[in-house]
Order: structure tokens, then sequence, then C-alpha cells
């Protein structure tokens, strides 16, 4: 074995379920520098991960610790290395490292280092540092432990213009559906807006520079030309905490991306996704975006209520989250969305409330329905508010909070208890829902009309709309039940009545959607 | 940088440790929010029990794939 041949300067261990783009664009820049690397999934286990380091020797390892509830198993992976030898320099990034390095380097000790928000520059110093042998402690933007004390040097400036750092790497890409292939890409980076259960206007407040950073939209079409013409790929998901619809220069940008899609003869061949505010719908706008190409949109509707809207400082109201609804239903663009039926200040009235406005949303079956808690993220404000009233609990990284009421944090256990595999797996209903969707857009969109699609679109949106309908009504009995202001206790035995029938109800819409998914994969090619 | 210097960085095969089973499951995009939050010991050994059948596909495909190569190349 030929040891110089299988060195390797740079490893990054990184979950790679989707893209990483956060480690593709330091990894991008360090091959621009002419630096080898390899990213290596998280996934793989400790001793894989181990087998990797032992035959690539690289001087540094950068962990991408993307989810806070990782950090135990980054922990453990990094006690793991150190444990078998490896002596490499450690360095972290993320959102939660960067917002609570002190407690990140407490609880993972084995740790040298810590990338401090945008990492591009930063890692590629340190990288450049560790090889020439020099003193890393004076990097800006790094952050790390010196003799019990933890130091954090001056923060780097935000890269101005974005379109400086050259595409990220990607794994090779992966079929999103119906062998059409997909690549997730930003436009911009940041958000103007501040809801208090979000951490990313803090992780880019926090350095210096603008919150909100946009691409040029030519640059940006040019990377999906590249990807579509070298790389075949069809379906572009745009990972922008709020893609640019609205920015300040009005509709300028969007104007502009879309008029390129059709320049560059893109519009007609692929497909793209966005997540952006139900404020940024505009009729006109989207039909545009749709011609061109867009098929998805993720909306962060998240509550249904005005005060709900508020708590969370939305700067939305309710009627607006129902009218961009209204909007991409007119113009046919399909939508999912985020929704917290469960927040710090959630009563029985309010769950109530927000059970009746989903129906409203997407009874239809326009959309599958979900719903989540509000958790306390990372340097948030409402990590900030539970903390000051005394009603954050649990572990750094971990942290949860109780409703007032004891009965509804019965009820918010019971539902999670029922609903779980509904919602978060992704062999649960809300996945296979949404999936059969997206398979049968891209059906519609690259091969020619058949009389079922119609049919099968049907069929597919009642099937929603009565597994929508069955969980709303559900939550809505179970809230019945254990709010004891009605006088309507569920005895024991009811509840396992509820467990049994959701998990009937659950296998029998799996079954349906599945059965519609197989269906649209059948229709024969013309 | 301008659009005419724009280029992908070249992948070669050595750049992504990872494994086609990994990705067995459709991709959700944003991902799920996690509903509830077992104890945390039990999240770290559900954690690594997932993670060590992963780490088993991976090897059974590496040796998968190790055989067929055999067999391909003695037709030759």
């Amino acid at each position: 074995m030929n040891t110089q041949e299988n060195k390797i300067p740079v490893i990054f261990v990184a979950f790679l379920e989707q893209d990483n783009l956060g480690v593709g664009h330091i990894a991008s820049i360090l091959l621009s520098h002419n630096i080898k690397i390899k990213i290596v999934d998280f996934r793989l286990g400790e001793e894989e991960i181990l087998n990797q380091i032992v035959l690539h020797k690289p001087e540094i390892i950068g962990f991408s610790i993307i989810f806070q509830y990782h950090i135990n198993n980054f922990k453990t992976l990094l006690r793991h290395l150190r444990g078998n030898g490896i002596k490499c320099h450690f360095n972290a990034g993320g959102h939660f490292p960067s917002l609570k390095y002190s407690e990140l380097l407490d609880i993972i000790p084995d740790l040298d280092s810590i990338t401090l928000f945008e990492g591009e520059h930063t890692f590629l110093e340190l990288t450049q540092f560790l090889l020439g042998n020099k003193n890393w402690k004076n990097i800006e933007g790094l952050a790390y432990r010196e003799s019990n004390l933890v130091k954090a040097n001056p923060l780097r400036t935000l890269e101005k213009d974005l379109d400086n750092f050259p595409p990220p790497v990607r794994q090779p890409l992966r079929e999103y559906a119906l062998g059409k292939k997909y690549a997730t890409i930003l436009a911009g980076r940041g958000c103007y807006y501040n809801c208090s259960f979000c951490s990313i206007r803090e992780f880019y407040s926090k350095p210096p520079g603008a919150v909100k950073r946009i691409r040029k939209p030519e640059m940006v079409v040019r990377e999906m030309e590249l990807l579509y013409q070298q790389l075949d790929c069809s379906v572009f998901m745009f990972q922008d905490d709020d893609f640019p619809v609205a920015s300040h220069k009005g509709k300028e940008w969007v104007n502009e991306f879309s008029e390129l899609l059709v320049k560059k003869d893109l519009a007609r061949n692929i497909l793209w996704k966005i997540n952006c505010r139900p404020d940024e719908i505009d009729k006109n706008l989207f039909e545009k975006m749709k011609q061109v190409g867009l098929f998805l949109v993720y909306l962060g509707i998240e509550n249904g209520t005005d005060e709900g809207l508020e708590l969370m400082n939305k700067h939305i109201t309710k009627k607006t989250n129902i009218q961009s609804v209204k909007i991409l239903n007119k113009l046919k663009i399909k939508y999912d969305f985020g929704f917290m039926l469960f927040h710090p200040e959630s009563t029985f009235k309010s769950v109530a409330e927000n059970l009746d406005f989903l129906i409203s949303l997407c009874g239809d079956g326009s959309s599958p329905v979900t719903f989540c808690k509000m958790l306390p993220y990372a340097a948030t404000k409402i990590e900030t508010k539970l903390k000051e009233e005394g009603r954050l609990k649990g572990s750094t990284g971990f942290e949860d909070y109780d409703f007032y009421s004891p009965n509804l944090n019965r009820y918010y256990s019971f539902v999670i208890e029922c609903f779980e595999e509904w919602i978060s797996s992704h062999s649960g209903v809300l996945n296979i829902a949404r999936w059969a969707r997206y398979y049968l857009l891209v059906r519609q969109k690259y091969y020619n009309h058949q009389p079922q699609f119609n049919e099968i679109d049907d069929e597919l949106t009642e099937q929603i709309s009565s597994s929508n309908t069955f969980l709303i009504n559900t939550l809505k009995d179970l809230a019945g039940g254990f709010d004891t202001n009605k006088k309507n206790e569920i005895l024991k035995n009811k509840l396992e009545t509820y467990r049994n029938t959701v998990k009937t109800q659950h296998s029998r819409y799996k079954e349906n959607l599945i059965n519609i998914t197989q269906r649209i994969n059948a229709i024969s090619v013309c | 940088m301008g659009t005419e210097k724009m280029k992908l960085p070249e992948i070669e095969k050595a750049m992504f440790a990872t494994s086609r089973f990994l990705h067995k499951e459709w991709v959700m995009d944003p991902p799920p929010f996690i509903l509830e939050r077992l104890p945390d010991i039990l999240n770290i050994n559900i954690y690594k029990v997932k993670l060590k059948y992963m780490a088993q596909m991976a090897m059974a495909e590496a040796n998968m794939l190790n055989e067929v190569v055999e067999i391909i190349s003695k037709h030759k």
C-alpha cells in the first residue's frame, strides 16, 4: 500500500443524508487551494470512520455538527478516535458549535478548536497553518480551550460576495424520483427576519457583515446550468431559509433569475423548489416562477392563531397564512409547510384553534398535515425566555420545557405516542404522502400526459384529505378528553382504543398511498 | 468571479466515504422535527445500534462489490 498516495490532509465527518452544503463549500475552497479532502459519512459508524482516518492520516478533521441532538454521538465518536491513538487536530463547526462554543468544548473535551460561524475562510486558514506547522491560535473566527480557559478569537467578517466562493463539493447526484437526479443549492445565506424559535438570524448577525447576502442571479443560474449539463441534474432544491422572493430590491432578483432560466433554456427542462414565508407569495410573481420550473414551495406557516404568530415574532397574520395557500392552490403549485401546534404558551384553547386552522388550511388534501412542538434551539429568543422564566429543563443541547397545564403535558405525550411514526418516520404517512406528490409532479413534467394523471391526482388528494381529517379530528377528540374543564375524562381503555385506531388507520393510509405511488411509477412512458 | 470562470469541483472517487445502503430511505426535505426526546442515554444507545448495523451493511456492500469485480476479471 502506497501510504503517500493514501495521504489526505483534511477529512470531514458529516451527516450526509441530504447534501451537506456547509461542508461542501468549505471542501470546495480547500480543493481550489490544492488541498486534498475526503468527506466521510457520520452514519458509517465509529469503526469505519476510524479506518478512514488510519488509512488517510489527515492533519485535521472537521466535524460538521448540524443537529445539536448529535452532540453526544460526536462526543462518543471523538473519544473513540482519541482512544485509538488519533492525535491530529479536531475541529467542529455548525450552528450549535458557533452559538454555544464554550458549552461544546466542555461537552466534547477531545475537540481542539471550533470554527465560529461561516467556515470557509477560517477553516482554510486553520488548515494552511496546520500544514505549515504554524501557530494557529490567533486565527480569526476560532474558539479553543487553553489551560482550562475557553478563548474565542475575534469573529471573522462574513464574506461580502458569496459568489467569490466556488460551487460546493457535492456527492454524486442521487435520484429524486423516476430517474431524475436532484441537487441542493443556495441562492443566498441568512434571513432578514427574527423569528423567536429560529437560530438563523443569531447565526448570521453575530459576526460582522450583512444578516442576509444574496448571490447574483446569473451566478445561481450558471451553477444550475453546469449541474444540468455536466451532472444531468433535473431537480433543484433551494436550501435557503428564505429564498430571495422579496429582497430589498423587491422582486427584481426573482424576475431576473426567471428570465435567465428561460434564456439558458433551462426552464422547460428543470424543476425547482424553494422555502419562503407566506407573506412573500404573490400571485403574478409565482405564476411566472411556475412557468420557469417552480414546482414546490415549503411555507413557514408555523401557527394558525394571531397570538401564536406574535409569540413567534413572525410578523404575519393567520389571514396571510390562509391567503398564501389559496394563491398557491389556485396556481396549482404544491406546498409543504411547517407547523408548531405546541409552543410554550399553548393551552387547550390554542390547540383547538390551531386544529380548526389546520382543517381550513389542508383539510382539502392540498398538503399532508404536519405538526410539531416548538423546541428551544440554542441561542434563540425562546430559549432565552424559557431560561429566564426558569422553565428550561434537560441537558445542554437537549433542552425542553413543560406546558403550564399538566393535562396538556399528558395530552402531548399521548399524541406523540400515537402519531410519532405518522409524522417523523421516513415510512410514515407524512413522508410517503409528500413523496407520492413529488413522484406525480416529476411524471407530469417529464413524460407525456396520460389520462390517468388526473385520476391519480384526484385520488391522491382524496387520500391526503382523508388522512389529514382523521389526524386532526383525532387530536381534537383527544384534546376534549384531556382537558378537564370539559368534564369528559377519557378512561384508560379508551386511550388504548385510540392507540389501536391510529395504528390501524396509519397502516391503511400508508398502504393506499404506496399503491398510488406504485401506480404512478407503473404508468408507461411514451 | 464571473459566470464564465465558474467550474464545478472535480469529484474524484476517493472524495466520499459513504454507502448506497444509507440512502435507501426516502429523502425528506426538510428533516422531520423530533417530536419527543428520549433520555440521552437511550438516544446514544439507539444510535450506536443503528450505526453498528449500518457499518455492517457498508462492509457487506464492499465485500459484495469485490467479489463481483473478481468474477468479471476472471472472465476476462
